[in-house]
C-alpha cells in the first residue's frame, strides 16, 4: 500500500499571500517565484518515500486554463462551477475554429511541468492531466474531438519522459450520462497513450457514485483506477479486474478532521476483500488543494504513519 | 414595504479601501492613503471629512476606538457611493465585515478557522470547520444596522448569509466524525449527518438572527445563498432551510435570495413552493450574457432561465453588471437587458436590478462607474416603458 498525491496540491498561506501581492503589484515575479520553489520544495520533501512524486501544480489556477497558450483562439473568462464544490474555473472557450498550436507544446510542457519544479526530468514523476469529459463540461465551443487530439499529443510526449507516470482526472463519471460516442473516443485516447508507452497511466474518478459507469470505467485500458470512497462503497469493488491497481481515495477532501486509525484500518480491511495490498495506492478522495496546506500535509503524514 | 417599478440596488460587497484595511491591520497608512480618502470624500460629499483625514494621519497604531470610527467612516464612504451612483435601496457593501462567510462564522459558536482555500484564480476565502453544534451569543447584524441606518439617506437592506451556504462552504468534523470510508451505505450516511448540520444551523443561528433584525426594524432582509444549486441532491434540503430560516416572518418583511454561479435549472420547481415566503429571487446573468445590444434571445443568452419565472409570484432580482470584469457595461446595455426581462416577465415592477453579485473585486472608481450607468441604463429602459 503507498500514497499518490496526483493534481494540484494546496498552496501554502505563504503563496496565497504572495499570488496576492503579486496581483497587487507589492512584489515582484522573482519573489513570488521564490515562494513557489519552497512550496514545492516543501512539497517534495513531504513526499518522500512515495513511488511517484507530484509537482502540485502551484502556478496552475485551474487545470484547464494552461491549455490556452496551446490553443489557437482560447481564452478565459466567465467562472463555471468545479462540479459541486465552491471552487470556480474559468471557462475555457475557443473563437472561431479551434486548433492546436503543436509548434508550443514542448515549451508548454517545460513550463507548465517542469517549470519553477525541483525535479530532475529523470525523477519518478505522476503528472496530471483533465480527462475527456472533465474538459468537454468545462469548456465551451472545442469539439470532443480536438479535446481528445490535443489530450493525446500531450499525453504522449508526458509518458515519454523515463521514470514517469499519468493520472487523468475525471470527475464527470457518476456527474453526468456518458454518451456511447464519448465512451468510444475516451476509451481510444487511453489506447492510443497506451500503445506509445510502458508508463503507468492512471485514471481517477471524484465526488460521484459510479455505480452507473462502472462496467466501462474498469474496462478502460489503463493501470490504475481511482475510486471516491466517500461516495461508494467498497462493494462496488466485486468485478475490480485483477490486474489493475487501485486508487482509493480515503483522505477525505470535505472534512479537516485527520482520519482515525480506526477508519483506515476499517478500509483495509474491507479493500482486502477485493484487491492485493500491493495494488493499493491511497489518494484523496477529491482535488487535494480543496484542503488548507497544512491540514493537507497533516493528513499525508497520519495516513503514512497509519500504512507504514 | 412597498418599492417602486426597476428598483436599483448593489447585491452585497464592495471592496475595501486601503486606510481601513490598513488602519484595522496594523499596517502604516501612508500620504497615497490619506490622499484617497480626500478625493473620494470630495467626490461623495462625506459630510465632516476632515476628522477622517486627522485620524489617518496619525498612520499607525490606532486605538480600538479610533479603529471604530474608520470603520463607521468606511461605511459612509460605501453608503454614499451608492446613494451618488443613485441606487433605491443601499447598505454599506461589508464595511463591517470580513467577507460574507467569514464575518458570520466567527460570530457563531462550534466552529474554528483553518486556512485559506482556493474560491477561483488567485481569490482564496478563509474555510472554517464545524466541531461543535452550531450556536450564538447575540446578534451579530443589527449594531451594523445601527450604524447604516444613522447614515443613509436611502432605504436600507441588510444581506445575511444563509444556512445552507454556511453549511456547504464549511468543513465538517463533528456530525461526520463517525463516518467510515467504503462503508455500505456511505452515501445515506452522509446526506443523514449533513441535514443535521443545516437544521442546526437554521433553527440555532440564522433564524434567531433574522427576527432580531426584524425586531429592530429591518424591513428588507436579503438571504444570501451562493451555494445553493451546489449539490444537486441536496436542492430539497436548500428549500426547507430556507423556508425555516424565515419561519413566521414571512409577509412581514421583504425577503429576497441571491445566488449566483450557478446551475439554477437546478432549483426549478422545488423553489416554486416558497412563493408567499420569498418575496425576489436574485441571479447573476449578466456573466453569462453577449455584450451586444439587442433584445433578442440570441444577444441576451444569459437571460434564458427568466423563463423559469412566468406564472410564478416572484420578483426578479435582475443581475445587469458583470462583476468579474472591469468592463463598464454601458446604459444601453443595461437598458436592453432590462427590456428583454421586461418582454419575459412582463411587469416592470417585478423587476429589481443590481450587479450579478457583490463588487467586491472591483475597484471603487470601476464599481461607481459601473453603479451609474446602472442606473442610467435604468432610467433609460424606464423612459421606453413608458414609466
Amino acid at each position: 500500500m503507498n500514497i499518490l498525491l496526483p493534481g494540484q496540491y494546496p498552496r501554502s498561506e505563504k503563496l496565497i499571500a504572495a499570488t496576492r501581492d503579486y496581483d497587487r503589484n507589492r512584489i515582484s515575479l522573482s519573489e513570488l517565484n521564490r515562494q513557489i520553489k519552497e512550496d514545492v520544495s516543501d512539497f517534495k520533501a513531504l513526499q518522500k518515500g512515495l513511488p511517484y512524486l507530484s509537482q502540485g501544480l502551484f502556478q496552475w489556477q485551474d487545470l484547464l486554463r494552461p491549455f490556452i497558450h496551446i490553443l489557437n483562439g482560447a481564452y478565459a473568462e466567465s467562472l463555471t462551477r468545479f462540479y459541486e464544490t465552491n471552487t470556480f474555473w474559468r471557462l475555457l472557450e475557443v473563437e472561431g475554429k479551434p486548433s492546436i498550436n503543436e509548434a508550443k507544446i514542448d515549451d508548454w510542457i517545460d513550463t507548465y511541468f517542469f517549470g519553477s519544479s525541483s525535479f530532475a526530468k529523470t525523477d519518478p514523476m505522476v503528472f496530471t492531466l483533465p480527462f475527456l469529459y472533465l474538459f468537454k463540461d468545462h469548456s465551451r465551443g472545442i469539439p470532443l474531438e480536438t479535446i481528445a487530439d490535443l489530450l493525446e499529443k500531450i499525453a504522449k510526449k508526458l509518458v515519454a519522459f523515463p521514470n514517469k507516470s499519468l493520472c487523468f482526472f475525471e470527475p464527470s463519471f457518476g456527474w453526468r450520462k456518458i454518451s456511447e460516442e464519448e465512451k468510444k473516443l475516451g476509451k481510444s485516447l487511453l489506447e492510443e497513450i497506451k500503445k506509445s508507452s510502458d508508463a503507468q497511466v492512471f485514471l481517477t474518478t471524484f465526488f460521484f457514485p459510479i455505480d452507473s459507469e462502472l462496467e466501462f470505467i474498469f474496462s478502460l485500458p489503463v493501470d490504475g483506477i481511482g475510486i471516491d470512497f466517500y461516495v461508494n462503497s467498497t462493494s462496488c469493488l466485486k468485478k475490480f479486474p485483477k490486474e489493475k491497481k487501485l486508487l482509493a481515495g480515503v483522505l477525505n477532501t470535505e472534512s479537516t478532521l485527520l482520519e482515525s486509525n480506526e477508519s483506515i484500518r476499517s478500509i483495509i480491511e474491507m479493500l482486502r476483500g477485493y484487491i492485493p495490498d500491493d495494488k493499493v495506492f491511497f489518494i484523496p478522495n477529491g482535488p487535494a488543494e480543496l484542503l488548507p496546506r497544512d491540514i493537507m500535509d497533516k493528513k499525508v503524514k497520519n495516513l503514512k504513519e497509519i500504512i507504514v | 414595504m412597498t418599492l417602486a417599478a426597476l428598483v436599483t440596488h448593489e447585491i452585497g460587497s464592495l471592496a475595501k479601501t486601503p486606510w481601513r484595511l490598513k488602519a484595522l491591520s496594523g499596517a502604516q497608512l501612508g500620504e497615497s492613503d490619506v490622499r484617497e480618502a480626500k478625493v473620494w470624500a470630495e467626490r461623495l460629499k462625506i459630510p465632516d471629512h476632515e476628522n477622517l483625514l486627522k485620524l489617518l494621519s496619525k498612520g499607525h497604531g490606532f486605538s480600538k476606538e479610533e479603529k471604530t470610527e474608520i470603520v463607521r467612516y468606511s461605511s459612509l464612504y460605501a453608503i454614499r457611493l451608492l446613494e451618488e451612483a443613485g441606487l433605491d435601496l443601499v447598505w454599506d457593501g461589508e464595511q463591517h465585515r470580513v467577507e460574507m462567510y467569514e464575518f458570520p462564522v466567527r460570530q457563531m459558536n462550534g466552529f474554528i478557522f483553518n486556512g485559506h482555500v482556493r474560491s477561483f484564480d488567485n481569490k482564496y476565502y478563509c474555510k472554517a470547520s464545524c466541531t461543535h453544534t452550531p450556536g450564538f451569543e447575540k446578534p451579530f447584524h443589527v449594531n451594523e444596522y445601527d450604524v447604516i441606518a444613522s447614515l443613509a439617506k436611502k432605504r436600507i437592506k441588510i444581506p445575511v448569509t444563509g444556512a445552507y451556504t454556511i453549511v456547504d462552504w464549511s468543513y465538517d468534523e463533528h456530525y461526520l466524525a463517525s463516518v467510515i470510508p467504503g462503508k455500505k451505505a456511505i452515501r445515506e450516511s452522509r446526506h443523514e449527518a449533513r441535514k443535521r448540520f443545516l437544521a442546526d444551523v437554521t433553527q440555532n443561528v440564522i433564524y434567531p438572527n433574522i427576527k432580531a433584525l426584524y425586531d429592530h426594524g429591518v424591513r428588507y432582509i436579503q438571504i444570501d445563498e451562493p451555494a445553493a444549486t451546489t449539490k444537486r441532491d441536496e436542492i430539497p434540503d436548500f428549500v426547507e432551510t430556507t423556508r425555516q430560516s424565515i419561519g413566521d416572518l414571512a409577509g412581514k418583511a421583504f425577503f429576497s435570495i441571491h445566488i449566483c454561479f450557478s446551475d439554477y435549472e437546478r432549483l426549478f420547481p422545488e423553489i416554486n413552493s416558497l412563493q408567499g415566503i420569498l418575496d425576489e429571487i436574485h441571479f447573476e446573468y449578466a456573466n453569462r450574457d453577449t455584450r451586444e445590444l439587442g433584445v433578442d434571445a440570441k444577444k441576451r443568452k444569459g437571460y434564458e432561465i427568466l423563463q423559469k419565472f412566468k406564472g410564478t409570484s416572484f420578483k426578479v432580482g435582475l443581475g445587469v453588471l458583470d462583476v468579474h470584469t472591469d468592463f463598464i457595461e454601458p446604459p444601453e446595455l443595461v437598458r436592453d437587458r432590462i427590456l428583454y426581462a421586461n418582454e419575459i416577465i412582463g411587469d416592470p415592477k417585478r423587476l429589481y436590478i443590481a450587479p450579478d453579485c457583490g463588487l467586491r473585486t472591483r475597484t471603487w472608481e470601476v464599481s461607481y462607474e459601473k453603479l451609474k450607468n446602472m442606473v442610467e441604463g435604468r432610467n433609460l429602459a424606464a423612459k421606453a416603458l413608458g414609466l
